[in-house]
């Protein structure tokens, strides 16, 4: 606060002695003034109200006396700075139209962008591989799931049980008197009509899971009304040399697993 | 400037578009994956050289301990 009757201009106005002949000189008139106090702008400390006084926008050079004129800063000592060590050899020429050498400088930067791709599908691979094998059965139970069946130990004529994955598996192997009646059966005196040859990729082996399709029961081999069949003796369904329902209850034919013969002798259930 | 070239033919024709980028990065994710499998293996052989089930299996002891 600056008291005003104090200040030096003020003072001089009020001790100012009016012109007029000299005998009317006397001791001034000092009227009292009231104290005026004048608001003072407030300091500048923060960087906030010190960066109000930037100007923003442009300068205009203004030619009234009272006009502002331009506000000028020193900036003289800042650096400055030089990033040439950070731009592409490519680029530093003057003289050289950085345009001709654009490819050159994107394919470098394509690259570390495509090495990094690379390494995330395979990456990506691996985690979806284990994600899905874990899914699928485990290699255990994969063993436990094939059969391994020596066909020259079965004589001929004769049928033989094995049992494959807890069900019963019926290996048949057929004289070729059976190996022609099945073959010459009519299709359409069957309920599922399915040639032998579609039922058996050895001829002289029969390979059938042995369980009837009516209930689950397990038929009985070489019995029933057809020679060299099935018969389930749950519900009487017949099955014939092919495993074919024939007669009875049962809606479908016997089912053939998925088997692949390594040699002659040998075959490979599941 | 012959490298100039290659490296602009390269860029035209495999970086420039996404598609064919994207393309060959899949197909090239197959021979990375062959030579990392097969460095990694090599270097993990090399390690543990003379403790693996390949090195016992070659050669059976002939020696029978008790």
């Amino acid at each position: 606060m600056i008291s005003l009757p104090k200040s030096t201009v003020v003072q001089a106005i009020v001790k100012a002695v009016p012109r007029g002949n000299p005998a009317s000189v006397g001791l001034p008139t000092i009227t009292s003034v009231s104290k005026v106090t004048v608001e003072q702008p407030p300091l500048r400390i923060s960087s906030f109200s010190l960066s109000q006084l930037i100007p923003r926008n442009s300068i205009a050079v203004s030619s009234s006396i009272a006009g502002s004129s331009q506000v000028r800063y020193a900036h003289t000592d800042l650096k400055v700075p030089d990033f040439s060590e950070y731009r592409r050899d490519q680029v530093k020429r003057p003289d050289v139209k950085s345009a001709d050498s654009g490819p050159e400088r994107k394919l470098t930067s394509y690259l570390v962008v495509g090495a990094g791709a690379v390494t995330c599908v395979y990456g990506a691979k691996a985690i979806v591989r284990a994600l899905v094998s874990n899914l699928g059965f485990s290699a255990d139970a994969l063993a436990i799931s094939k059969v391994e069946i020596k066909l020259s130990d079965i004589p001929e004529g004769r049928n033989v049980t094995i049992t494959w994955r807890g069900k019963p598996l019926f290996v048949k192997h057929r004289t070729d008197e059976e190996i022609a009646n099945e073959a010459s059966v009519d299709l359409s005196q069957l309920r599922d009509p399915q040639l032998d040859t579609e039922r058996v990729q050895n001829p002289k082996f029969l390979i059938l899971v042995g369980v009837c399709t009516h209930l689950g029961c397990v038929p009985i081999a070489d019995a029933g009304d057809f020679a060299g069949g099935y018969f389930c003796p749950c519900h009487g369904s017949h099955y014939d040399g092919s495993g074919r329902i024939r007669k009875g209850p049962a809606p479908l034919n016997l089912e053939v697993p998925k088997y692949e013969f390594i040699d002659d002798t040998t075959v490979v259930v599941g | 400037m012959s490298l100039a070239n290659v490296s602009k033919t390269i860029y035209n024709a495999i970086f420039r578009r996404t598609s064919t980028f994207v393309l060959t990065c899949v197909v090239l994710a197959y021979p990375f994956e062959r030579a990392f499998n097969t460095l990694t293996e090599q270097y993990f052989r090399q390690i543990n050289k003379g403790k693996l089930y390949d090195d016992i299996k070659k050669k059976p002891e002939p020696e029978e301990e008790e």
